[in-house]
């Protein structure tokens, strides 16, 4: 038998086909599945601009009750009263304050620190989501009466575990932004020439990641206690308890440290010269931040579900809202310096930061008064006055911060005329809100619906009112000042031109990334690269 | 040198320390006990002195790792890979596993409260996250070409995604179009039944006459349908089934009859028989 042999011809060795490059999502695949930290920054800032209008309707609804002291609780009735308090503060802190810091940093310090993204995008992602679908479950539970007061048991405690998944978000949202500080760094910029606001960024995260998580874990703690009872909590009235200590004081501190930086960067551009002993500042900062730290003066555990303030009229106490004084004061003067050093040019953001920086500074004086225990200002609307104070300088030092990034964040600038006139309206606001309630509470009113004991109820009735104004006016500045920030985000999505003359790498042309050699680069390449303030000192 | 960022570790650290030699000697410790961390005398009040000596350690070796990593700078970490400069970070490419993930979170959350079957769910979505998510970390950074990069991915992940997603769409096709059916009555389900396959022929009709189909628009018009499945499935659960006549009753109550009619007949004939 004869075999043949077949053999196939040599096949032609064609190439293999080239695999087709990932196509970038569009529409709402593309904020979905966004990475890119400018992106997700925006997306925490208008998503805080929501929650704010929910906490100023709140917050406009508890005034209400103030204006009749002998019927307090006639509007809403006593529950509901206390619901939409703990509403105001929460969203005012924890859904709005916060993740405006968060959104800022995250947009803000990747160019700071000359970085190409932020650290952990997705994780930066995550949180953002998390946030987000937290807090609308949040808010959720208090209209279906939970939360703090609430009469639902069942919403009481989705109201805890989706605060719970709030808080653990805001701390993984301050870590990708601190760890883009610390770690993100370009070549020449040390942690000693970080700018101002990243470097208040890293000081505030250290006090989120110490602070949020022992809020958790007793948020924890009370889901336990409400859910498997028996209670020793207090029940749903005694959550407020539980939470409140967060923005009281020394916490409440913690809100303003960012503020410290944004306003540090401000005024150096406004003024047109480089900050003072940038060293010093950052001290000053670092020293505020470590005097914020406040898990310490969070209520004991008494008898039937009691908060006892066990820390009021102990030396620490004392120590913590004196001291916290002396470097808010070293800023300001380093500011002010800065200012007689240089040629001023009266922006908004300007206007905006020293807006904020009088009220913080009113207000650690204020919280100097609550701390002395003969004056007998805890727990009086005295008390109030210093959280407002210090929460609304807060927002006013965010706002600043978004007047002066504006032409980064949103591709253009807002507009100056109509923002220099809200920060002064937010100014006087700030005053109309808090000074009434500093005398009421030397009046002796209990703050939270518990009445007037003094004899002085008219005046004191009259001075709510005037507080009720202040905080109406506060409530349509921060619209107007949301509505202009809209406008400029409507229509530009690059970053936009440079009105500032800013002094940080994130004002440095694209493509021509100074070297760094100093904290000031960008002011360095653009008056020649002179003696760095460090080496100048 | 220490560091900048080492500096405020070692600040916290001797403070702490400080404070946890002053707090022992307040409370009651005594001789060189708080200074000797107790080996000779008291310390005073053991936990408030063990938080605070446990925080100064803690801080003093937080202190020494970062003057060990130099702050992080780029400089010392250049120069210990050899390089002149470290690269630039890249940006990271689009992923909806955070998004997924948040809502697993939320879910979780609210299944722990209301209902163990959006807890399962949640537990699931999050199991199903840190697994892709954790391989889409990898995937990333395999290689220098993203495109590369995605076939090594799709190659390993889509034998086990396709089956799993598979399942999936048919537990939720089976458990929502069943709920709406167990709710309306007998005649609704035969109408809905025909208005989906209707639908399903028009749209299938439709979009086998269009010479091409954008990826886009499938999968919008898949994630539509899902949408309406689920949310026609939990309108469905929550209201409830129909009232069914217990046919097992019926035929019992049908068989008693016809067994008592019996049984009387049976008598009437044995009476007759009787008689």
């Amino acid at each position: 038998m004869t075999v043949t042999e077949t053999q196939a011809p040599p096949a032609a060795t064609t190439p293999a086909p080239a695999l087709e490059p990932p196509r970038p999502s569009t529409g709402l695949a593309a904020v979905l599945g966004t990475g890119e930290h400018r992106t997700i920054g925006r997306l925490w800032i208008f998503t805080s601009f929501a929650y704010l209008l929910v906490a100023g309707v709140a917050g406009a609804l508890v005034g209400v009750e103030k204006v009749d002291t002998d019927g307090l609780g006639d509007v809403l009735g006593a529950d509901v009263f206390g619901e939409t308090l703990s509403l105001h503060g929460i969203a005012g802190t924890f859904l709005f304050l916060l993740p405006l810091f968060i959104g800022l940093g995250i947009h803000v310090v990747p160019a700071q620190v000359g970085a190409a993204t932020v650290a952990f995008p997705r994780a930066t992602a995550a949180a953002y989501w998390t946030y987000l679908l937290g807090g609308a479950v949040l808010i959720a539970s208090f209209v279906a009466d939970g939360g703090p007061f609430g009469a639902d048991s069942r919403f009481v405690e989705l109201f805890v575990a989706s605060f719970i998944a709030v808080l653990l978000a805001l701390v993984l949202g301050t870590i990708c932004v601190a760890t883009t500080a610390v770690a993100l760094r370009t070549t020449g910029m040390g942690l000693h020439r970080t700018p101002l606001f990243a470097w208040s960024s890293l000081v505030t995260a250290a006090l989120v990641v110490l602070q949020l998580p022992v809020l958790a874990g007793l948020m924890l703690l009370v889901y336990v206690d409400h859910r498997y009872g028996p209670t020793f909590l207090g029940g749903s009235g005694g959550v407020l308890d539980r939470i409140a200590w967060a923005w009281s004081q020394p916490s409440v501190y913690l809100f303003a440290i960012p503020v410290l930086g944004i306003i540090g960067d401000i005024v150096p551009v406004s003024a047109r010269t480089r900050l003072s002993k940038h060293r010093i500042a950052q001290g000053a900062i670092g020293a505020f931040g470590a005097l914020a730290f406040g898990a310490w003066a969070m209520p004991g555990f008494g008898a039937d579900g009691a908060a006892p303030l066990l820390h009021v009229g102990d030396v620490p106490f004392y120590a913590f809202s004196i001291l916290i004084l002396l470097p808010a004061l070293a800023f300001a003067g380093l500011l002010g310096d800065t200012v007689r050093r240089g040629s001023l040019r009266v922006t908004s953001p300007l206007l905006w930061g020293v807006a904020s920086l009088l009220m913080l500074l009113t207000g650690i004086l204020n919280g100097i008064l609550v701390a002395i225990e003969p004056l007998d200002l805890i727990q009086t609307t005295a008390q109030t006055a210093q959280i407002h104070y210090v929460l609304v300088a807060s927002l006013l030092g965010l706002f600043a911060g978004l007047a002066h990034w504006a032409p980064r964040l949103l591709g253009t600038p807002v507009q100056e005329v109509a923002s220099k006139a809200l920060a002064a309206l937010g100014l006087v606001g700030t005053i109309l809100l808090c000074l009434p309630d500093v005398i009421t509470g030397f009046l002796e009113q209990a703050w939270r619906l518990q009445g007037v004991s003094g004899d002085d109820v008219d005046a004191v009735e009259v001075l709510n009112v005037v507080s009720i104004v202040g905080g109406l006016l506060l409530v349509l500045v921060a619209v107007a000042f949301v509505g202009l920030v809209l406008k400029a985000a409507v229509g530009r999505d690059h970053d936009g031109d440079d009105p500032w003359e800013g002094n940080t790498l994130e004002w440095a042309p694209a493509g021509a990334t100074p070297a760094i050699t100093s904290e000031a680069p960008v002011y360095d390449a653009r008056h020649g690269a002179g003696p760095s303030t460090t080496e100048a000192k | 040198m220490i560091t900048t960022g080492s500096k405020f570790f070692y600040g916290v650290a001797a403070l702490l320390a400080f404070a946890a030699v002053v707090y022992g000697y307040a409370s009651g410790g005594g001789g060189v006990g708080p200074i000797s961390f107790g080996y000779k005398g008291g310390v005073g009040e053991h936990l408030g002195y063990g938080i605070l000596l446990a925080g100064a350690v803690s801080a003093l070796f937080a202190g020494f790792c970062v003057t060990a990593f130099r702050d992080a700078d780029p400089e010392p970490t250049a120069a210990l890979l050899g390089a002149d400069t470290v690269p630039a970070a890249t940006t990271t490419g689009s992923s909806f596993w955070p998004v997924v993930g948040a809502f697993g979170v939320v879910l979780t959350v609210v299944g722990v409260v209301l209902n163990n079957v959006f807890f399962v769910a949640g537990l699931i979505a999050l199991g199903a996250v840190a697994i892709e998510w954790t391989m889409q970390a990898w995937a990333d950074r395999a290689t220098g070409d993203p495109a590369v990069n995605r076939e090594i991915r799709n190659r390993i992940m889509f034998p086990i995604e396709v089956p799993l997603a598979g399942i999936l769409a048919i537990a939720i096709v089976i458990v929502g179009y069943s709920r709406v059916f167990l709710a309306v009555s007998k005649l609704g389900a035969v109408w809905i039944a025909l208005a989906i396959a209707a639908t399903i022929f028009v749209i299938g009709t439709i979009l086998s006459l269009r010479p091409r189909i954008r990826t886009d628009l499938v999968a919008g018009v898949l994630a539509a349908a899902a949408v309406v499945t689920i949310g026609l499935g939990i309108f469905g659960a929550v209201a409830g089934e129909r009232e069914f006549h217990d046919l097992s009753e019926e035929h019992a109550e049908e068989g008693g009859a016809e067994a008592g009619a019996s049984d009387e007949s049976t008598d009437e004939g044995a009476s007759e028989e009787s008689n």
